[in-house]
């Protein structure tokens, strides 16, 4: 297996990134990077980490290096090396002042998320607004991992923000079975690209062929995630098997939300590298204007009603619930 | 009547996300109570947010069992405005799905008979 990291890895040109990884060869993993510098969004970082604990699960080797380059320190901050198993070219002063991130942090357990979770999220130093939509992704997405994913390594995530830009940006990576796995255990697909675009789906589960889930999963995580990103005017990407879905930032109408992801403003491209699990990438805006609760709300309205698309009738039922 | 003050059962935090907490409060507080036609309240107090996925693993089934009637059994206490618009959109949904003619699922199973629907 190889892997590349280029100067520039952002979700806005992730595949570049994705066609330099090599999935053939599985028992070494060999790395390089670009010489004057590398740049590399949490989704690449996770996916990273994932794939030399992955290796290193199984006996592999890795070789090679990362060259030194002017943003070694980040990469070492963010433990890049650690799952690396890499000593780093250079020793940097751990207590220096340095931004806010959270470095790669592999979750092995579903009962360790939530301490993780609320552990990590305040490195971040984000308002208490965006912190709850930090949390909430993370929340979602690691779970749905554990229950979904089958990983032998866990989950790996990390996160960091950019004063430039105002934005957080999140990645999170298994080495799992994938999505369309996971989806056909109950719903026939044809394609990678059709499991993408049922799991993506409000209401869709790999646990139940029922349309609204069932008693333990409500097909709703990645709905609601890819949601954040749009009504934030984001990039949100989706990796598994051979195939990439990915949202685009700008769309004709952000406040809108499609049930169908293909309705969205989006590119998929189906003939990448083989990636045994899922990787997902997210922006989400921290400048502090977006209340998250009336996000969610805007994202629960579209989501029941991008249930209700499969079915014939309305139930309505307001006025029966008991709150004190 | 039974409680369950969700803030108790979080680990320090105000964040209401472990599916398998609510997993386990839904089968061994929730679904009992309800089997036994006994009231239960969910106490949400300093919960600032509690995720989809929460609320439907803490509820979704008693709702699928006993249907509409299981509401009046169940009172939500104490919620903030994003926790009650969660619970809104979790019993929409899934009283929706569980109605019979909206059924999908070839597959499904028949819902036990709820003893609810006799008291």
């Amino acid at each position: 297996m190889e892997l590349y990291f280029p100067n520039s890895a952002s979700l806005q040109n992730i595949e570049g990134f994705l066609r330099k990884y090599s999935s053939h060869q599985n028992s070494f993993l060999k790395i390089s990077g670009h010489n004057k510098f590398i740049h590399l969004h949490p989704f690449a970082l996770s996916m990273a980490a994932c794939l030399a604990k992955t290796v290193g699960k199984s006996g592999g080797k890795i070789k090679g290096a990362i060259p030194n380059v002017p943003s070694l320190p980040y990469l070492i901050r963010m433990n890049l090396f650690k799952y690396l198993e890499k000593k780093p070219p250079i020793n940097i002063n751990q207590n220096e002042a340095t931004g806010r991130f959270i470095p790669v942090t592999q979750v092995c357990s579903q009962k360790d998320v939530n301490n993780i979770i609320t552990e990590t999220a305040p490195l971040l130093h984000a308002t208490s607004e965006v912190q709850k939509s930090i949390m909430y992704v993370l929340s979602e997405l690691l779970r749905n991992s554990f229950e979904h994913s089958q990983s032998k390594v866990g989950a790996f995530f990390c996160a960091q923000y950019f004063s430039k830009t105002k934005r957080i940006a999140i990645g999170i990576a298994d080495s799992g079975v994938g999505i369309a796995k996971t989806i056909s255990k109950s719903h026939r697909i044809s394609s990678e690209t059709e499991a993408l675009q049922l799991a993506l789906k409000p209401g869709i589960s790999g646990a139940t062929s029922k349309i609204g889930g069932n008693s333990d999963n409500a097909g709703a995580g990645l709905f609601f995630i890819r949601s954040i990103a749009k009504r934030t005017e984001n990039y949100f990407a989706i990796y598994s098997g051979k195939t990439l879905f990915k949202m685009l930032k700008k769309q004709e109408n952000s406040e809108s939300l499609f049930a169908d992801p293909l309705h969205e403003k989006h590119t998929v491209v189906t003939d990448l590298p083989l990636w045994e699990g899922t990787v997902i990438g997210i922006d989400i805006n921290a400048d502090g204007k977006q209340n998250f609760s009336g996000l969610l709300k805007k994202i629960r309205t579209h989501y029941k009603t991008g249930v209700k698309e499969g079915k014939k009738s309305y139930y309505k039922n307001r006025g029966r619930i008991q709150f004190k | 009547m039974n409680t369950i003050d969700i803030f108790q059962k979080l680990s320090d935090n105000d964040f209401a996300e472990d599916k398998q907490l609510a997993k386990s409060l839904r089968k061994e507080v929730l679904l009992p109570s309800l089997e036994k036609s006994n009231k239960v309240e969910i106490n949400f107090d300093k919960v600032s947010i509690a995720t989809q996925s929460f609320i439907h693993a803490l509820i979704a089934e008693t709702l699928q069992i006993h249907g509409e009637k299981a509401l009046d059994y169940i009172v939500f206490a104490n919620c903030n405005n994003t926790v009650k618009g969660m619970i809104e959109t979790v019993v929409q949904y899934t009283l929706e799905a569980s109605d019979p003619e909206n059924s999908h699922d070839t597959n499904a199973k028949s819902s036990p008979v709820s003893p609810l629907l006799s008291t």
